[in-house]
């Protein structure tokens, strides 16, 4: 039974590339304007469950419902059509076109005009603007990320996915992104929210669950797991 | 020298629709990421078929030539299937193999079907009949004019729908990296279609280029397009629009001077030979590759 404010459920997931099972057991819900976290180590399975809420892997058991729908076997074009969004992990910034151009990708599946979605991300990241003609690849990391992020909220998502968004970036920027994705919070935005880096996730996430080996082991409000010993022992230094 | 220049035009004509069919090629490689040798050969087929066209209604232009085109998005399209499996992996030789295939497919049908295999001439209708204008001393075909002004409003649409539409975008987007296409939800096999269709559009405006800049049509000529505009794509850099369409022009000029100052068979000789130094010098072609 789906939750009416329900933007997200994974129910038992189970996932393998070939032989390899990236996830074994997945079992997770994200409510509207939450702000849910996954910690967890390399390998552990958090870029895969992402990949497989886009639809650009399949599992070979379970479910993920999207605004209450099952989109478990749903193409990836139309996934992102019904309001996911994605900030891939190391930017996935196109380097060879302009920062407009990326841009205007990110709003893909927009019908209507999208004046106000650039207006809206260049109030929030005016170096993009500045810049707009300029190739991507030349942007600093930090501005990188900034662009990812805008990009992803041309298409004004019901969910935004993000993937290790402080990973190879220095701490002030990441302190930067940070208060970028708590504004996008604060404004209603819904966001699940991938990272290595522990600490910062717990800090300014709503809920969270820790993955080992492909399994959701451990999942509360951030609060409760920052204060969990087996927690601080594996991810947060002791 | 007025000579020379009336040549030059000639020359910049021919290489026009070498360009043209580049540029086709190079699109197919932007958006499905494959080397379609059986491009040149299906713009040969476009003229043939135009050919049969012309002939059915009585030369008549306006039906004619849409049908060109019409014929040529059909023919790119029914390829767009066999090339998608191998797109999806990134199977270079493969794809080389499909369309050395298609190739054969074609050539043998124009050379066993059509016109008992002999050299199909195009109308006067269609060529504007070696219809001369005069610029002071210096003389051009009213042909080559038609080519040449065709061929650049065709590039400039053709660089405004890359560049400003979304489609274009999309299908740079993914010739870049295919895995962020696809997260940013672009759908990989629509933008595919399309990128064959345009290049379609782009195939059967080739065939109405070589109609009036050659006169003619034969079975053979596939290969020698085929044959200059891979090694074009390879002398500029692999995907390199822009540095495509100037070596391509370049060729033009370069051959239709040869043929008037050197003895017939070593046009070619020199075209090929000069190429075949530059590579030797700068593998990654003159410009560069992109994408």
């Amino acid at each position: 039974m789906v939750k009416k404010n329900n933007i997200l459920t994974v129910q038992n997931l189970a996932v393998s590339y070939g032989h390899i099972q990236a996830i074994k057991k997945v079992d997770l819900a994200v409510d509207e304007g939450e702000f849910v976290v996954l910690i967890g180590s390399n390998g552990s399975g958090k870029s895969t469950l992402l990949n497989t809420l886009l639809g650009k892997i399949h599992p070979n058991r379970g479910s993920v419902f999207f605004m209450g729908k099952d989109i478990t076997r749903w193409p990836t074009e139309n996934i992102v059509a019904s309001g996911m969004s994605v900030v891939p992990e190391g930017r996935g910034i196109l380097p060879l076109m302009s920062v407009m151009d990326n841009l205007q990708l990110g709003a893909y599946h927009v019908k209507h005009d999208i004046s106000n979605e650039l207006r809206r991300v260049f109030n929030l990241f005016p170096i993009l603007e500045e810049r707009k003609k300029q190739m991507a690849g030349t942007l600093s990391g930090g501005q990188q990320q900034m662009l990812a992020i805008g990009r992803a909220l041309m298409s004004s998502p019901k969910l935004l996915l993000m993937d290790e968004p402080s990973l190879g970036l220095a701490p002030i920027v990441v302190n930067l992104v940070y208060q970028v994705i708590l504004d996008l919070k604060r404004s209603g935005q819904t966001i699940l929210l991938t990272e290595q880096n522990a600490r910062k996730a717990l800090k300014y996430g709503d809920r969270g669950y820790v993955f080992d080996l492909g399994t959701s082991v451990l999942c509360g409000t951030c609060q409760e797991l920052s204060e969990n010993p087996e927690v601080c022992k594996a991810y947060l230094g002791g | 020298m007025e000579n020379f220049i009336a040549q030059l035009i000639s020359g910049l004509a021919t290489g026009s629709v070498y360009a043209l069919i580049v540029v086709g090629m190079t699109l197919l490689l932007l958006a499905r990421g494959v080397v379609h040798f059986g491009f040149a050969y299906i713009v040969v087929m476009t003229a043939y078929l135009g050919w049969l066209v012309l002939g059915l209604t009585g030369n008549n232009l306006f039906i004619s030539v849409p049908a060109f085109i019409i014929i040529g998005i059909i023919l790119t399209l029914l390829t767009e299937p066999l090339f998608r499996p191998l797109a999806q992996k990134r199977a270079f030789l493969e794809t080389l193999v499909l369309g050395q295939g298609i190739a054969i497919v074609l050539t043998d049908v124009c050379s066993q079907f059509i016109n008992y295999g002999r050299n199909i001439p195009f109308p006067a209708a269609l060529t504007a009949g070696g219809a001369r204008l005069r610029f002071g001393v210096i003389y051009f075909t009213l042909a080559d004019i038609y080519v040449l002004v065709g061929s650049l409003v065709v590039v400039l649409v053709l660089l405004y729908f890359l560049f400003r539409t979304k489609q274009g975008r999309a299908i740079r987007a993914m010739a870049q990296d295919l895995d962020i296409a696809r997260s940013l939800g672009i759908p990989f096999n629509k933008t595919g279609v399309i990128g064959f269709a345009v290049a379609g559009t782009l195939a059967g405006i080739s065939a109405i280029l070589v109609a009036m800049t050659l006169e003619m049509a034969s079975p053979s000529l596939g290969t020698a397009f085929a044959t200059k505009a891979l090694v074009l794509m390879l002398f500029a850099g692999m995907g390199n629009l822009t540095g495509a369409m100037v070596c391509a022009l370049g060729v033009g000029v370069v051959e239709v001077l040869s043929q008037s100052f050197l003895p017939g068979r070593w046009t070619d000789a020199v075209v090929f030979g000069t190429i075949m130094i530059v590579i030797l010098l700068r593998p990654n072609g003159v410009f560069g590759a992109k994408a």
